[in-house]
């Protein structure tokens, strides 16, 4: 046997557990990528929104009921600065942006800062209790579906939220409109209330949002659920309060949290359409008007700040999810 | 908006103890070859003209005749369906094309190459994803101009993102197999393993993903529609038949209704299917 | 004997298939069991996979599966003298039962806990639970008391910290101590211990079961053991049920039934019990350059201040035609360095050379695959779920061209070849001809084994790295699958480095062993010098967690003899079988 015995060498003591990054510089990291997409999104969508063969003054004036000279095209040009480089202009844009300058409207004229600061409220607040009703409603289904008494009830349950997205959300607009407020006459439809007005939008725009959301806290439950430690609970003789309050809510949490960013996505798309059905002001509306009129400064006033929204939504659960998940605490211990 | 629907889809490890009946999923095949029926050969089921109206059935309520009534200018609504189903069909086509293949193109490369590539590519999906669907596809919408075959591609644009992370994840998932490992170690090149073994293993999700936003199309390019953006008046395109109701909600409600739950019908037909693909496919 | 505190009559247990539904679409999991555990006793249930072991455990704690339903028998508990039949009881009344009067330990103690809760509120949890009426506003100091009082029983060092501390940052073998804290907490007459101890290092697996007796003693408690591990039930329990397929196959005394066993088999069982295994014999050969040398091997993860070590300065040499282990617990860089010697990755530092080639500089190269395959742990990830067996098999051979040794661009006159040399290579691991049209998920665990060293072997590499290669494998099909790696040695001159946590395995093929601990080479010899002599306290510590008492040893059969269906030859194929996973072995 010519193996090499050697005797084990006497190097330094092992480390053991590899020394893992501090809370904070995970932090500065996350933070750092989202600026970046931040910037990105910023370019992305000042070139896709200046690619308009012509530009943007030609695109809005030029047409021939408007009866502009070339002269006064040109004039609206410099005036806009849509004479200079794309990238003089995207400089000039990014400027303006980080000084709170968003530009100004081609279609009224206005500051789109202006715009925007008159329509936040209504829709902060249709957004807001659109967002309250579906937490509450998804969670009262995803507990009929993990919890109902009858197999049938929970199947039924658990059909809500794939029927839910496949409905557009305008029709189950116009047809809440047309239960309510016109066959039972629950709702008037002039001169409605300030509240009375709202509850209709916010039960649409409530739907598609807490389709998914259900699906994805019935998806963490379920999963949960199947865990081993849920059977060990079990075998202690835990009942369904007490699985379903100390083993599976925080469990069932941080999955739902991910999925913030995208709900936002759906808010924005429901205000859109929201306030088109119910003919409400605000800054879904001020969109809508905004494609319809190529309003470009005001669109990409928009969609910039929804994206800074996104970002900022998405950083703060990253952020929070240690708090709720105490495996996610990376940090260099004593 | 296409980033909600992936979350439909039944995931590979999901238990199979609660299998969903079978009786749904034929349903759902008959729902959807009708309106690809209606779609390609409309003609065979309404002699009714769409576009001219006889002003004397304005507003008729659903009859013998015309089983979904008729709107305000004496149109018959169910012709006016049938004709839209063209329309909203091969626009979602078009969307998901659109979609499928800079998508996964997008994936494949990003999850098969790996190191910067992975890292740019994915960068760029995120900047993607940060954007809301319906802004996105709006801003696209007023680079093209209105029109269906445009809201269609805006359509799709926004649901690139969605499948370039599911195809790259499925990539990364296959690669990191104990097979892939086995593959390379018996001298296996990269393209081969790319092609007996990544590809096949991969591709199941990205399809029943197809299936899926095949539906979610249809739901943002009648969304686009109803917006106004979609297709011209007096075209039949499901979104812009509940837009132009809208004026007659008080007094016609089969204009908005029925329209309404055909597309529903066909979007919930075209879930199951997706659902049903992805189980298979596992 | 008094009356036993549980008793089994003829309990049938059946699940809900996957595709029927009504009536028929059942599979029976267990059929006709009846057994007995007295007060304070041991009863170890053993069997293999699908056995229906754990299935008991589960009817008993009213804990099946969902589609698992009791269809006939009963399960009498006899508390306070009028017995209870646990199989009609409601089900809130069960409940009531668990974790006061049943407690279960069970197998994976890295999933057994909430990993968002302390460990303190885990062990609490059965205390609050069941607190009643009792939990008043000094209940929560009581219970917090308690909680320490039994940390500390169990073993835990400073208890308020533990306490507060949650899951992951504990080892395994402390999560198991916190688990079974739980489970005494409220002093149960019966513990339900589920292969408590599979999923831990070997060294901590003694401690654990060590721990469960004194508890047992201290507290009068039954405990119904379920092991696969004969050796354990052997030391551990006083009276034994030999399960197998949901049937009976014998109990009775422990002693009475490992020495003198009824059932044939009991004696395969024993046969193949690797604990039990003899130090085999090798052929006895002239000294000679070794074939593959690894010397002074460094592998780091990770860079900088977080780099962490994993390998570190490891030398040791293979000669042709042998067999060399590399035995460790988890996280002692065996597989590090059978991945780094099969060319999968690159060392940090250290040379890896095969018949003088270098390992490390031509990694990247082609050709070293016909020199050195890898053969992985895991029999159901290996293989690509949607091609054939003889395509996996031919895959190799598609690879390389007729003048290395492959078929690649043959053409169809090579698909004869292919077919030809694929259904010798079946054939060469045992492997019945019609195998090769089938997909994998119809053959069980240790065809697939089969069919991954076929592959491995079909390109005629000279070394083959055996990673964990039976260890996901019940003992009668890693008996039979160590057979044909023996075999094929023999008869194709192969080298193997076998890497695996199991000395007994080594006992059983190695000719020369490292011994790892921390990515460190404890100990290197030839296997009988190692195995016999140990040098080093941890190999001593290792030995000791696979022996057997003296009296089973002697009572083993000797293997050549053992009677049972042919060892030797391939199982049937299995079809219907619904596919599980190895970590369902249970």
């Amino acid at each position: 046997m010519s193996v090499v015995i050697r005797p084990a060498p006497e190097a330094a003591p092992p480390r053991w557990r590899p020394a893992a990054p501090p809370t904070a510089r995970f932090a500065l990291r996350r933070v750092g990528q989202a600026l970046l997409v931040v910037v990105a999104t910023f370019v992305l969508a000042f070139l896709l929104l200046h690619a308009l063969p012509g530009d943007a003054i030609v695109a809005r004036y030029a047409s021939p009921e408007l009866g502009l000279t070339p002269e006064q095209l040109e004039a609206l040009r410099v005036a806009y600065g849509a004479d200079q480089p794309w990238w003089v202009q995207l400089g000039l844009s990014a400027g303006g942006f980080l000084t709170g300058d968003l530009g100004t409207s081609l279609q009224s004229g206005a500051e789109v800062s202006t715009l925007i600061a008159a329509s936040l409220p209504p829709t902060l607040a249709l957004a807001g209790l659109g967002f309250a009703l579906a937490a509450v409603l998804a969670v009262g289904i995803a507990a009929a579906a993990t919890f109902a008494g009858t197999e049938w009830l929970r199947r039924a349950f658990r059909s809500l939220p794939p029927l839910f997205v496949s409905i557009p959300v305008f029709w189950i607009g116009i047809v809440l409109l047309q239960v309510v407020s016109f066959r039972l006459g629950l709702i008037p439809v002039i001169n409605a209330s300030p509240a009375e007005a709202l509850v209709l939008p916010v039960v649409t725009i409530a739907i598609p949002i807490a389709a998914p959301l259900a699906q994805v806290l019935i998806r963490a439950i379920d999963d949960t659920l199947a865990e081993p430690f849920v059977i060990v609970a079990r075998a202690r003789g835990a009942g369904p309060a007490w699985l379903l309050g100390r083993e599976v809510a925080r469990n069932a949490l941080l999955p739902t949290l991910t999925i913030a960013g995208v709900l936002f996505g759906e808010l924005i798309a429901g205000a859109v359409v929201t306030e088109t059905v119910f003919a409400r002001s605000g800054l879904g509306r001020l969109t809508a008007d905004a494609v319809a009129t190529r309003d470009i400064p005001v669109l990409q006033a928009v969609v910039v700040i929804s994206a800074v929204a996104f970002v900022v939504i998405n950083l703060a659960v990253d952020l929070l999810a240690p708090a709720i998940d105490p495996r996610l605490r990376k940090e260099v211990r004593a | 908006m296409s980033a909600v629907t992936s979350l439909l889809l039944p995931r590979r490890d999901e238990p199979a103890a609660r299998p969903k009946p079978r009786a749904t999923l034929v349903v759902s095949i008959a729902v959807l070859a009708i309106a690809l029926a209606w779609a390609f050969l409309p003609w065979l089921f309404t002699s009714q003209d769409p576009l001219a109206g006889v002003a004397a059935d304005a507003l008729q309520a659903p009859s013998a005749a015309h089983p979904f009534g008729n709107d305000a200018t004496g149109r018959d609504l169910l012709a006016r369906v049938i004709f839209g189903a063209g329309n909203s069909l091969s626009g979602a086509a078009i969307a998901v094309l659109v979609g499928l293949l800079a998508g996964t193109a997008v994936g494949v490369l990003a999850g098969s190459i790996g190191g910067l590539v992975e890292e740019g590519l994915m960068r760029v999906v995120d900047v993607l994803l940060a954007i809301p669907g319906l802004l996105l596809a709006l801003s696209v919408i007023v680079l093209l101009g209105f029109g269906v075959t445009n809201a269609a591609i805006a359509v799709g644009v926004t649901s690139i993102a969605v499948f370039a992370r599911l195809s790259r994840s499925q990539v990364v998932r296959v690669r990191r197999s104990d097979y892939v490992e086995a593959a390379f170690g018996s001298g296996g090149t990269f393209l081969a393993v790319l092609g007996r073994h990544v590809l096949p293993n991969s591709l199941g999700a990205v399809l029943a993903l197809a299936a899926l936003q095949f539906g979610s199309a249809i739901l943002q390019i009648s969304t686009l529609g109803f917006l106004g953006y979609g297709a011209p008046p007096p075209t039949p395109e499901w979104g812009l038949l509940i837009a132009e109701s809208r004026d007659y909600v008080a007094s016609a409600w089969w204009l908005t209704t029925l329209p309404g739950v055909v597309v529903a019908a066909v979007v919930l037909a075209a879930n199951r299917i997706a659902a049903a693909i992805r189980e298979a496919t596992a | 004997m008094t009356e036993p505190l549980l008793r089994i009559d003829g309990l049938a247990v059946s699940y809900r298939t996957r595709h029927g539904r009504g009536l028929h679409g059942r599979r029976t999991a267990v059929e006709g069991v009846s057994l007995e555990l007295g007060r304070g006793e041991v009863l170890a249930l053993v069997g293999e996979s699908g056995s229906g072991k754990t299935t008991i455990g589960q009817s008993i704690i009213g804990l099946l599966p969902e589609g698992g339903r009791v269809d006939a028998g009963s399960i009498e508990l006899r508390l306070a003298g009028r017995p209870v039949d646990l199989a009609q009881l409601p089900p809130r009344a069960v409940r009531e039962l668990r974790g006061r009067r049943i407690a279960l330990v069970s197998q994976d103690p890295g999933t057994s806990l909430n990993p968002v809760q302390t460990i303190g509120a885990s062990v609490a949890a059965p205390l609050r639970i069941h607190a009643g009426a009792s939990a008043g506003l000094g209940g929560r100091d009581r219970i917090r008391r308690r909680v320490v009082e039994l940390l500390d029983r169990v073993g835990l060092d400073d208890p308020e910290r533990r306490a507060g501390q949650y899951p992951h940052e504990l080892s395994g073998g402390m999560r198991q101590r916190a688990l079974i804290a739980a489970a005494i907490a409220l002093e149960p007459e019966l513990i339900i211990a589920d292969e408590p101890t599979s999923a831990l290092d070997v060294t901590v697996q003694r401690r654990i079961l060590d721990l469960l007796d004194e508890l047992r003693a201290e507290l009068g408690s039954s405990v119904l053991l379920i092991t696969h591990d004969l050796a354990v039930a052997a030391e551990r329990a006083d009276r034994i049920a030999v399960l197998r397929g949901g049937a009976l196959e014998e109990a009775g005394a422990t002693r009475a039934v490992l020495q003198q066993p009824a059932s044939a088999y009991t004696r395969e069982l024993l046969a193949d019990a690797p604990a039990l295994a003899d130090l085999a014999p090798r052929p006895a050969r002239a000294p000679a350059a070794p074939l593959v040398e690894v010397a002074g091997l460094v592998h780091e993860y990770g860079r900088g201040a977080d780099a962490f070590r994993a390998v570190d300065a490891v030398t040791f040499g293979i000669e042709r035609g042998t067999t060399h282990a590399l035995v460790g617990e988890s996280g002692s860089g065996k597989t590090t360095i059978g991945r780094a010697v099969a060319a999968l990755h690159a060392p940090t530092a250290g040379a890896i050379r095969i018949g003088g080639r270098d390992v490390v500089a031509d990694r990247r190269d082609r050709g070293i695959r016909r020199l050195v395959q890898l053969v992985s742990q895991n029999p159901y990830a290996s293989l690509d779920p949607r091609r054939t067996i003889a395509q996996t098999i031919g895959e190799p051979l598609r690879n390389w061209r007729p003048e290395e040794g492959g078929l690649r661009g043959t053409g169809p006159g090579g698909r004869a070849e292919l077919a030809r040399r694929v259904a010798t290579a079946l054939d060469q691991v045992a492997l019945p001809a019609d195998v090769a049209g089938r997909l994998p998920r119809e053959l069980s665990g240790g065809q697939r084994q089969r069919v991954a060293i076929a592959r491995a072997l079909i390109i005629e590499p000279e070394v083959v790295v055996l990673d964990e290669a039976v260890s996901a494998l019940d003992v009668t099909v890693q008996s039979q699958i160590l057979d044909l790696l023996e075999a094929l040695q023999r008869d194709l001159g192969l080298t193997y480095l076998f890497i695996t946590h199991d000395l007994a395995v080594v006992r059983r093929i190695a000719d020369t062993t490292t011994v790892l601990r921390r990515g460190e080479a404890v100990e290197t010899g030839s296997a009988e010098q190692v195995l016999t002599a140990p040098q080093h306290d941890y190999t001593r510590a290792l030995l000791e967690a696979v022996s057997a008492p003296e009296w089973l040893r002697a009572a083993q059969p000797d293997r050549a003899t053992a009677p049972g269906p042919s060892v030797r030859t391939a199982q049937p194929v299995r079809t219907a079988q619904p596919v599980r996973t190895a970590q369902e072995v249970a």
